[in-house]
């Protein structure tokens, strides 16, 4: 049983024996124990291999079993690239390897590491550039060979969301470094949020050893989670990864389905650092691990990693790993010390007296494969001779397993995110965070700080700093210093076989780093994307030390002068699905909308809005358009316009408000009348237009367009904020339902239904404003109506709205009413010449390029945009909206198709349609302002022919206005 | 029993159609949802007010004529003031007030309305542009984090606080306050959004066994 | 996400505000040049310091003035309007044609 092969408890904080599982892996049922991860239930049956490499398709194993690496990418399912070692393992899941062809055991792709030497780095883009249009036949090739995993393109959606969370402090990691920070923040009154990657609480403390007996990290563990845990003003999140940081302290924070966004008034950063491997060859084998990863896999998993094994280190921490190694059964061969210098006197006489062997001043040069480079066998010692150089001459060492550590590099991606630099200190080989902005303060190991009395104290002071800022407390820090210095200077011996890897994402040797500089690419962001380094899942977690240290020596630079590249958000990968999920697509709908759906409407989007397009199904559009701008010229139509924007404005300076807000004169408009109303910006460009109604000397009721309406009113109250009249403006869109009633048997219909109103066409003329009771409903009435017939505009308070619409129809059953749709009734629009802002009009269009000089008063002082409608009306007109028809068995321009004079574009066509009122094809467009005389003819160019149009009055349709004003 | 149906009468909900398991009251020539059939109160429910009268004015002479009025005008912009009859007065920024009555409560708005108009006032129409939603529960906050980025937890956001904000990406106004002895949240949203509005909150509370509820369960 | 302290609202997320360009003072726009209007209506400075805006709360529709330094993003100082803008804006009406008719030549 699997049970067996386990090391026995303490280790092993993650997995509950008593809960085994099986899972199939590349086809074959493995066994583990609940809190396993694949990973780890893999390496405890003696599987190694779990995925192939990105180019050279090389057997690759775990290499942090902390998710930092792209070693353990696997196909869980449908769910391609999942982490093994961070993944837990559950009951019956289903594993694939990645990327290989045939079986991962034997990929038939292996032999690419074969031809390394003829894919050198930036081998795809200097090889498949030439000819043109060459790459497109090799992409498929390629993507099939550097693919990672494989879609389930019959995936169902899962629920995931998003939601905010508050609080004074988050701290992010739950280290020594995190938990003490919480504990003193909370301690002092803040509310404290501690997050954690991890499934349980203690970062470094849950797997590094610390001192000779091993047991400092385990109590001290023990005594900050008790306190933490037990503390009310301590909220912790594990298994949550905090994934960027973004200004003012919004961190999004992902657990299981959720994406938290956080919003912190103080950020403790205590992420810890990145163990660093040694480039040398075939430091890629599986059996090669960093030292905490072979930590983390004896204490969280119990899984004993080797029987023989050598450590290969820069600092006094592989020796501690040995101790452990030995502690748990597992039989050390040498230490191979990269330093000259010995670490603290007891840590050594404690490895000699345990009998393993020391080895200074030396590297392994390279690790010796089994075949097919499934393991490693042995490794090749040699004596450093020089810095990266070793002598000719070695020893060879047998083992199993090999851990190694050649220092830290801060989890700086969240810090450098906010804006702290990274700069490198020679003395201490050693990036270290500076210039940390407000309100952010760093602590631990990512600060610099390695061991446990300074890491702890490093957290308090961290605190310190934050209750400073939210005023509660006025301690003073207490000095910290650590002597520590686990970072050797060069880690990096590279080999004329090369295979000497600096990121294993994308197999890069130390070679191809050097050669991209050779290259020319300098500045380390261009080395990063010539040569892919840092691309990968792990984004430069291992990579950026080392290539910062090739680059700046190969280009006679300081490693600080060089630095590492943008760490840009996400810090981990992320799932579209915490991006895509529950995202909010508000949508409006009028009070009649239920009835046109009933009634079959085609509902189109208008903005947030739906509106019916026609009435009826779209295979037959133009059949339906037809019918109803038919209906409405022939009898009577009903037409939902609540979407159309209202404005009331009242005070005593209502009118001068208007007066200076359009361009029409509004001082001396009537009580009781209508009046077109057009709004240019400050360019003089024409942006909204809409009807102002007068209610009462100082009471203005005045429509704008569906998708104008926010900005007409936003201009409005940001010009009274400077003009300070005496007016209130009030946005009332969504306070009215309205419909415009039109057709020749308009009246008639709306006689049935009202009697406190003059309907007759004397007492209620065209562009008059009327009040009054439509079906017992307080209404306003406008004679308006831009489709060129009798009509009505009845606004009512939205809560009626489906009643009037109900009303209506009822009454119109008698004259055959109809509803129609926003398509119609553009047709019946464009029939009449009406231009519609922003279909007709663009980012230039002045009022003489639209012929709406008739509505600019140019006598008033002062309205928006008067100065310079006034210097463009002064120029040379070059363009002008025209009406144009085209015979109906003409090919029918498009929207946006173009108008040319000669070989130039004149303009292009804004409207455009069938109209059987005039018999022809109609449509606006603007032309050069010498084609714009009727009987001109424009050229239009329809998907690549051109047709001539003839240019003609405008309306089209009944141009003495007697249908309207019936 | 009388079935009252929300199409007997002209004035209705925005959202009446999302309350087809409902029984109704005729409350101010409308039809209001009492309870929803076979439904014990739920956990955390929202109740949708929409029908019940309420109105709103601002203008320079608005405040003074509340007080003339004998309500209570909210000394403090973005604040709510309840009476013991049950009338509610928000204060939207500086000038815009809405008047309104908890549902059972026994006051003629209507008349307080006639009386409340005059020069400097100019009416809001508030009933008409705004949906009126009460959510009730434990979980008030934690339900309003999910669709919402101002922290409404009752140690930032008191009873008698309003919040002029986004929520589910529609403006809207939100209200902590008391309701029959309960913590609640007013909400009163742009009512064409209503119904979107309604299905966005419904779907937050179903994590805490939210479930639409009448307005028995606030009196 | 940025947080915009809103004089009126308190500080909220930047998703709840609209920029309203820079706080400008209009030439005379019937009696300034061609030039000045234009520089009125098209320029703008762009240089790295403490700029003046307009910002608008969208769900209370509330204007009010922000002070931001463009290089470093933060904002200094917000108020209300009023607090520049104090007393009521009158347009003149155009001066005789001459006038003007010789500074837009």
């Amino acid at each position: 049983m699997s049970s067996e092969k386990r090391l026995s408890a303490p280790a092993g904080l993650l997995i509950d024996r008593e809960k085994p599982l099986s899972f199939s892996f590349e086809g074959k049922q493995y066994h583990g124990f609940e809190g396993d991860t694949i990973a780890s239930a893999l390496l405890s049956n003696q599987q190694w291999m779990m995925s192939r490499s990105f180019k050279y398709h090389r057997p690759r194993a775990p290499l942090t079993m902390a998710g930092q690496d792209a070693n353990t990418l696997v196909q869980l399912g449908g769910e391609p690239n999942v982490l093994a070692d961070r993944q837990m393992a559950s009951e019956g899941m289903y594993i694939e390897g990645q990327n290989y062809k045939g079986t991962l055991e034997g990929d038939k792709d292996a032999y690419l590491g074969n031809f390394g030497r003829f894919m050198p780095v930036g081998f795809y883009y200097r090889s498949f550039f030439k000819p043109m249009g060459v790459w497109d036949k090799w992409e498929g090739y390629i993507r099939k060979k550097a693919g990672l995993g494989k879609i389930d393109l019959d995936f169902k959606p899962e629920y995931y969301d998003k939601k905010y969370l508050f609080t004074d402090v988050v701290v992010i990691g739950s280290g020594p470094a995190g938990m003490s920070a919480a504990l003193k923040a909370a301690d002092a009154g803040a509310q404290v949020l501690l997050v954690e990657e991890m499934p349980l609480l203690g970062g470094a403390l849950t797997y590094n050893r610390f001192d000779i007996e091993g047991i400092q990290a385990d109590s001290l563990r023990h005594e900050l989670i008790e306190k933490v845990t037990s503390h009310a003003n301590i909220e912790v999140m594990t298994d949550t990864v905090c994934n960027a940081w973004f200004t003012d302290n919004y961190l999004p924070l992902i657990k299981g389905k959720r994406l938290y966004k956080l919003r912190a008034k103080e950020c403790i950063v205590a992420s810890g650092a990145y163990e660093q491997h040694v480039v040398f060859r075939n430091n890629d084998l599986p059996g090669i691990m960093l030292c905490s990863a072979v930590t983390r896999l004896m204490k969280l998993y119990a899984v004993k990693p080797g029987s023989k094994a050598v450590v290969l280190t820069g600092n006094d921490d592989g020796y501690l790993t040995a101790l452990e190694l030995l502690d748990n059964g597992v039989e050390v061969s040498a230490i191979v010390d990269l330093r000259p210098q010995h670490p603290w006197p007891e840590l050594l006489g404690m490895v000699k007296q345990k009998g393993i062997k020391v080895i200074q001043n030396s590297t392994v040069y390279e690790a010796i494969p089994s075949k097919g480079n499934k393991h490693i066998t042995a490794v090749d010692i040699r004596t450093i001779v020089a810095e990266g150089e070793v002598s000719a001459m070695g020893s060879t060492l047998e083992c199993d397993l090999l851990c190694m550590s050649a220092g830290y590099m801060p989890a700086y991606q969240l810090l450098c995110q906010a804006g702290a630099q990274l700069s490198y200190k020679d003395e201490l080989a050693e990036f270290q965070l500076s210039g940390i902005p407000q309100g952010i303060h760093i602590a631990g190991s990512v600060n610099g700080l390695h061991t446990l009395d300074a890491v702890v104290s490093d957290g308090t002071n961290a605190a310190i700093r934050a209750l400073h800022n939210l005023e509660l407390s006025d301690e003073t820090e207490q000095p910290v210093s650590c002597q520590a210095k686990p970072n050797f200077s060069w880690p990096i011996f590279s080999h004329p076989k090369g295979k000497d890897f600096v990121d294993y994402d994308e197999d890069l040797q130390a070679k191809d780093i050097v050669n991209a500089t050779r290259l020319g690419y300098r500045d380390v962001q261009l080395v990063k994307r010539f040569s892919t380094v840092g691309m990968g899942p792990s984004q430069g977690r291992h990579s950026a030390l080392p290539t910062a240290r090739l680059v700046a020596k190969s280009t006679d630079r300081t490693v600080t002068q060089t630095g590492v590249t943008t760490a840009r958000p996400p810090f981990a990968p992320e799932k579209l699905a915490h991006v895509a999920g529950r995202i909010f697509d508000p949508r409006r709908h009028t009070a009649m909308h239920h009835r046109h759906l009933e009634l079959g409407a085609k509902m189109i989007a208008a903005g947030n809005w739906r509106r019916p397009a026609y009435y009826g199904d779209a295979a037959q559009r133009d059949r339906w358009i037809r019918e109803e701008a038919e209906h409405v010229r022939s009898k009577v139509g009903l037409i939902d316009v609540s979407t159309l924007g209202g404005i009331e404005l009242r005070g005593p300076d209502a009118a001068e408000f208007m007066n200076r807000i359009y361009t029409f004169v509004f001082l001396k408009q009537p009580v009781g009348r209508t009046r077109y109303a057009v709004l240019t910006n400050e360019h003089g460009v024409v942006i909204d237009d809409g009807v102002a109604c007068r209610i009462t000397e100082d009471h203005f009721y005045v429509t704008a367009t569906t998708s104008g309406v926010d900005r007409v009113y936003r201009e409005m109250t940001k010009w009274n904020a400077q003009w300070r009249l005496d007016v209130d403006i009030l946005h009332v869109t969504s306070a009215f339902a309205a419909v415009n009633l039109a057709g020749p048997d308009s009246r008639k219909v709306l006689e049935q239904l009202v009697s406190d109103v003059d309907l007759s066409p004397e007492g209620f003329p065209y562009l008059a404003y009327r009040e009054g009771k439509v079906a017992d409903i307080p209404a306003r009435l406008l004679r308006v109506g831009f489709v060129g017939e009798l009509g009505y505009e009845i606004h009512v308070p939205a809560r009626y709205g489906e009643a009037l619409w109900d009303a209506l129809m009822a009454a119109g059953k008698a004259f055959d009413i109809k509803p129609f749709g926003v398509e119609t009734q553009r047709l019946l629009r464009l029939e009449k010449g009406h231009v519609i802002v922003s279909q007709d009009t663009d980012g230039m269009s002045h009022p003489g390029e639209l012929d709406m000089t008739w509505a600019v008063n140019r006598k008033k002082p002062f309205f928006i945009g008067c100065r310079s409608v006034d210097i463009v009306m002064a120029q040379p007109q070059t363009r002008k909206l025209v009406g144009f028809i085209l015979p109906t068995d003409s090919t029918k321009p498009e929207e946006g198709h173009l108008v040319l004079k000669g070989d130039r574009i004149a303009g292009n066509v804004t409207s455009c349609e069938y109209s059987s009122a005039r018999q022809a094809i109609i449509g606006l467009a603007y032309a050069d302002i010498a084609d714009s005389e009727p009987g001109s003819k424009i050229s239009i160019r329809v998907d690549g022919e051109e047709i001539k149009a003839e240019v003609v009055t405008l309306p089209f349709y009944d141009p003495e206005n007697l249908r309207q004003e019936m | 029993m009388s079935l009252i149906t929300p199409e007997q009468f002209d004035s209705r909900s925005f959202i009446y159609r999302k309350h087809q398991q409902a029984q109704f009251a005729e409350v101010a020539g409308a039809a209001q949802v009492v309870s929803y059939q076979g439904q014990r109160f739920p956990e955390m429910g929202l109740t949708d007010l929409s029908v019940l009268p309420r109105f709103g004015l601002r203008g320079p002479a608005a405040a003074d004529a509340l007080v003339a009025a004998g309500l209570l005008p909210p000394d403090k912009p973005n604040t709510l003031t309840l009476s013991d009859e049950g009338l509610m007065v928000l204060r939207l920024g500086y000038t815009e007030y809405w008047v309104l009555a908890v549902p059972g409560a026994t006051v003629d708005l209507p008349a307080l309305e006639q009386q409340l108009s005059g020069p400097g006032i100019y009416p809001v129409y508030c009933h008409d542009s705004f949906a009126w939603l009460v959510m009730s529960g434990d979980h008030l906050a934690d339900v309003m984090a999910k669709v919402c980025a101002v922290d409404l937890r009752e140690q930032n956001f008191a009873s008698g606080d309003l919040v002029m904000t986004s929520l589910a990406r529609v403006s809207g106004v939100i209200c902590r306050h008391q309701m029959a002895g309960k913590n609640v949240f007013s909400i009163f949203s742009d009512s064409a959004s209503a119904g979107y509005l309604w299905d966005a909150l419904l779907d937050a509370m179903d994590e805490f066994n939210g479930a639409p509820a009448g307005q028995n369960s606030l009196i | 996400m940025k947080i915009i302290n809103c004089p009126l609202n308190g500080p909220r997320n930047s998703s709840e505000f609209v920029h309203g360009g820079e706080v400008r003072q209009m030439p005379d726009p019937n009696n300034c040049t061609d030039k000045e209007w234009a520089d009125y209506v098209f320029y703008s400075d762009n240089l790295i310091g403490v700029v003046t805006e307009w910002w608008l709360h969208a769900p209370s529709g509330y204007w009010f003035i922000a002070e931001r330094h463009t290089g470093s993003d933060e904002i200094l100082r917000t108020y209300d309007p009023a607090e520049i803008y104090t007393s009521r804006v009158e347009f003149k009406a155009k001066e005789e044609p001459s006038a003007s008719e010789e500074k837009t030549a």
